[in-house]
């Protein structure tokens, strides 16, 4: 039977990961090295302890690395990059959270060993919670990567203020983390449960869905606004041609978006 | 239907537009979490108040009866069209052709006056799941009684690079509807 991150462990696995590079990504870079506060700009709901419910508050997206190739780093359009880092993931002025790591090679220890860091940073953003952001006059956009009407294979939410909104590089930095935390589940033995190339359909797609992230990367960066409404704002297919294949999808949830 | 999916319904009626857009929303997620239970999303932690993100649809009636209303709320000429392409949005997914017909009707209806982002949005809300969108039939004959050909065809007519590549999409989706299934 074919098998998705929608799969109870699939989500577990999701869960953390997304958690964990949404709490690396919001940090300063000597936070993973050492015992230093984290800062309150990271905020996690009540449920987290049990489930990894996040919420990452807006921070300016100054020094961020957002070129348009979220997935080695170069950056076709000229604009914005800090050059190739050859498999590289680099967040957050510079700080790269894999320094060193080539992707297709990081082993099952070098990610647990970042999911400790993970946990440990949580755990310390927990104490410094403030309310909850939830209310009405954040927008938000989501990103998810789905296949037909039942896959579901990832989800996450970007929230800012509503001025300026969700900006491109927000969203540039969201399919990042996703493509990163994809790859990260790849080389995860989830009880031989998710592994990437266990998907009969999802490792078949990988570098197609590689292309599909870079090419909504250029697109998120030369569109925008958004109105107001709740709709898809654009979908790029694993293959373009056709429309049944592994798609992302880039929602406008609340607010106008996307406008820098 | 339970008191607080009553209210939703009835804010989504308001004459404050804000209010239709934030119970249209609150709707859309909802009956999201009801048609795939099974799915973690963040994203409903960071828009919905407490009291609704603790809110469910009791049963399955309680599901096909929103979805009704839901899908009735995009002919009520009182309800802005940004909450209705709201509720698209998530009617679009749900693979049922019922609910595909009630988005085909407000294209139609709504051609001339949509933006090029609304209409992408509409068209968007469609295209993923039409090849999993059933009965069949009920499809097909919608496409024909809101006349969706024509419809993109004028909008193809505005030239848009906004519309240009969901409008290819839908219009090679219909296509491929048309033949016969193998």
């Amino acid at each position: 039977m074919r098998r998705g991150f929608a799969s109870p462990l699939g989500r577990l696995g999701a869960s953390l990961l997304a958690v964990l590079l949404s709490v690396l990504m919001a940090l300063p870079a000597q936070a993973l090295t050492s015992r230093n506060p984290i800062p309150s700009a990271v905020r996690v709901t009540d449920e987290t302890a049990c489930t990894g419910v996040f919420e990452v508050v807006a921070q300016p997206c100054t020094g961020l690395f957002c070129a348009a190739n979220p997935i080695d780093r170069s950056d076709p359009s000229g604009h914005d990059g800090t050059g190739t880092l050859g498999g590289t993931l680099v967040v957050g002025g510079g700080m790269s959270i894999l320094a060193g790591l080539q992707l297709p090679a990081i082993s099952g220890a070098q990610v647990w060993a970042m999911a400790k860091i993970g946990v440990t940073a949580i755990a310390i953003a927990a104490t410094l919670r403030g309310d909850r952001s939830t209310n009405n006059t954040m927008n938000v956009m989501r990103l998810q990567l789905q296949e037909g009407t039942q896959w579901h294979y990832w989800s996450v939410g970007i929230e800012r203020p509503a001025n300026p909104g969700v900006t491109r590089k927000d969203v540039q930095l969201s399919l990042t983390a996703m493509w990163t935390a994809l790859q990260l589940l790849s080389n995860l033995d989830w009880e031989n449960d998710n592994n990437w190339d266990k998907f009969d359909t999802f490792g078949r797609w990988e570098k197609q869905l590689g292309s599909a992230v870079i090419r909504m990367s250029i697109w998120v960066g030369t569109h925008g606004p958004t109105d107001g409404s709740y709709r898809t704002v654009h979908q790029e297919y694993a293959d373009p041609t056709d429309e049944t294949t592994p798609r992302i999808d880039l929602e406008n949830v609340r607010g106008v978006n996307l406008s820098r | 239907m339970n008191e607080e999916t009553e209210s939703l319904f009835k804010d989504l009626k308001s004459s404050n537009v804000e209010r239709q857009m934030e119970a249209a929303l609150a709707l859309a997620f909802l009956l999201e979490r009801a048609l795939w239970p099974e799915r973690y999303d963040s994203t409903h932690q960071l828009v919905l108040p407490e009291e609704l993100l603790r809110l469910r649809l009791e049963d399955s009636a309680a599901l096909e009866n929103a979805l009704a209303r839901t899908c009735n709320a995009l002919k009520m000429p009182t309800i802005s069209l940004g909450a209705k392409i709201t509720l698209s949005t998530v009617l679009g997914r749900t693979g049922r052709a019922t609910c595909v017909k009630a988005i085909l009707e407000l294209l139609e209806s709504e051609c001339e006056s949509l933006t090029d982002e609304a209409a992408s949005g509409l068209i968007l809300s469609i295209v993923p799941s039409i090849s999993f969108t059933y009965p069949r039939d009920l499809l097909r004959s919608s496409i024909d009684e809101h006349h969706t050909v024509t419809v993109l065809e004028k909008l193809a007519d505005r030239r848009s690079e906004r519309l240009n590549d969901p409008l290819t999409r839908l219009q090679s989706c219909i296509s491929k509807l048309s033949k016969p299934e193998e």
